[in-house]
């Protein structure tokens, strides 16, 4: 059985059938990247793993050996954490506050203990000098280094990713992407939703193609780039690679 | 004009000590009314809708009553019953009960008016339900609604004027004890006026002062 499984995912809102059939997995310390246009559900997919997208109406995941559906909320949100496209920071909090606050009411830190460990996070993302600021005081690539340490901090066993570059100026795209990157060398279980497909090439385990809920192709990296399957995970790669290199 | 000066120093005199009672007042009346609308805020805010149709019910009837029915509701209505509690204690309840109805609205739409992100953030870091309202759906809805806050508490401070009809001795009620000794109603109420409008005034900065700086920390979305 893979560190994470996902059989057969059905979701509906209402009458929409957003999940048709989903079935990805990864071992652990994979990265797995999905892509595919704006609704194609690839969003609702990692928003469901963590049961921010209602409940599933058919299929299963499984983590680590555990059926997700049955694990308490609290441990599935301690092991598993989330990165926003827009960041999600606490806005009445000061940065270290963000990272602090978590430790402390969901793991139980100390007050000492939390801070302490939120300091080591921002000076490893470059941004120690922020700690006492409020995030409307930074840019959304800070924010969004901000958002990773928090997510960090939890010691999460795996980390959801959802478009984290989408809502960033494009300058502000490598510094983030290059927080990513460190985060995957160091052995971090990740499933990214983005469109960045030099990220792709460079760290994916496997690359999945969503649209219109369903799996179109799933494939490693060199073969979905090189060799891809069907047409319209072609017609994507065209238009969003042509995108990225104007 | 000597007579005019000793109704002006009458009328201090009344300020001095009504004054007080009017701030003790709008005080002790402004946490329950407060607390009252977090409740309802957040009923209304629930999932289940008889909760929704329960405080809709509620802030429906204060705000289509007069607050000084009420009181006289309150004062002469709860005796019948056997229940006696004296004109302080109406005066409060009346003043809580009516104003928590405003705040009910003010705060239902104060946590309508929040980033979804942020309770989805808090969610997904492993918060509780408990630990979601009270560290940051809470303070970030209160500090958006301070200005909102500090108007209603404008508001309780002028209907502490009403509940003299109850002999509540605050500057409303000794006003007009002291024009009917006096029989100077312009001057003495001109001064009433006056304090009323400076407790306002004082509240007013305030808000304004207070909703500067909550639109520096809440102005993320």
């Amino acid at each position: 059985m893979a560190y994470f499984e996902a059989r057969n995912v059905n979701l509906h809102f209402s009458s929409f059938h957003a999940l048709r059939d989903v079935s990805l997995s990864l071992e652990k310390s994979d990265v797995l990247v999905i892509c595919g246009p704006s609704g194609s559900g690839k969003s609702t997919f990692i928003r469901a793993i963590n049961r921010l997208a209602g409940p599933l109406s058919g299929g299963a995941m499984s983590f680590d050996g555990a059926d997700l559906a049955r694990m308490p909320a609290r441990d599935l949100h301690r092991r598993i954490g989330m990165v926003f496209q827009r960041f999600n920071l606490f806005q009445h909090l000061t940065v270290l506050d963000n990272i602090a606050l978590p430790q402390r009411r969901v793991l139980g830190r100390s007050k000492a203990e939390a801070r302490a460990r939120a300091m080591a996070l921002l000076e490893r993302v470059g941004l120690a000098e922020k700690a006492s600021v409020y995030p409307v005081q930074l840019s959304g690539g800070q924010q969004q280094r901000v958002a990773i340490c928090r997510a960090l901090a939890m010691d999460p066993a795996m980390l959801l990713f959802d478009e984290p570059t989408s809502a960033l100026d494009p300058e502000m795209v490598g510094e983030v992407l290059q927080v990513m990157r460190e985060l995957a060398a160091s052995g971090m279980t990740m499933i990214v939703v983005t469109h960045e497909m030099g990220f792709a090439r460079e760290l994916a385990s496997e690359i999945a193609f969503l649209e219109s809920g369903q799996v179109v192709e799933k494939a490693p990296p060199g073969e979905f780039f090189a060799h891809p399957r069907e047409e319209r995970t072609r017609l994507f790669l065209s238009q969003i690679l042509h995108h990225q290199a104007g | 004009m000597s007579e005019i000066l000793s109704t002006a120093s009458d009328a201090f005199r009344l300020i001095v000590t009504g004054l007080p009672i009017v701030l003790l007042l709008t005080f002790v009346s402004f946490f329950p009314a407060l607390g009252i609308g977090i409740l309802g805020g957040l009923l209304a805010s629930s999932r289940v809708r008889a909760l929704r149709f329960l405080v809709g019910i509620y802030v429906y009837i204060f705000r289509s009553t007069p607050f000084l029915m009420f009181i006289f509701l309150v004062y002469y209505g709860l005796p019948e019953f056997g229940i006696d509690i004296g004109p302080v204690a109406t005066a409060i309840i009346a003043l809580s009960l009516s104003h928590g109805a405003y705040m009910t609205e003010i705060i239902r739409g104060g946590l309508g008016s929040l980033d979804k992100g942020q309770n989805e953030a808090a969610i997904a870091l492993g918060f509780s339900l408990f630990q979601r309202l009270r560290d940051i759906t809470l303070p970030q809805t209160l500090m958006a609604i301070i200005p909102s806050l500090l108007g209603q508490a404008i508001l309780i401070v002028k209907d502490t004027s009403l509940v003299s009809v109850v002999g509540i001795s605050e500057i409303t009620r000794l006003g007009r004890e002291v024009v009917i000794r006096t029989n100077e109603p312009f001057v003495v109420f001109s001064l009433l006026a006056l304090t009323y409008f400076a407790v306002c005034f004082v509240l007013e900065t305030a808000a304004r002062k207070l909703e500067v700086k909550a639109r520096l920390v809440i102005s993320g979305h």
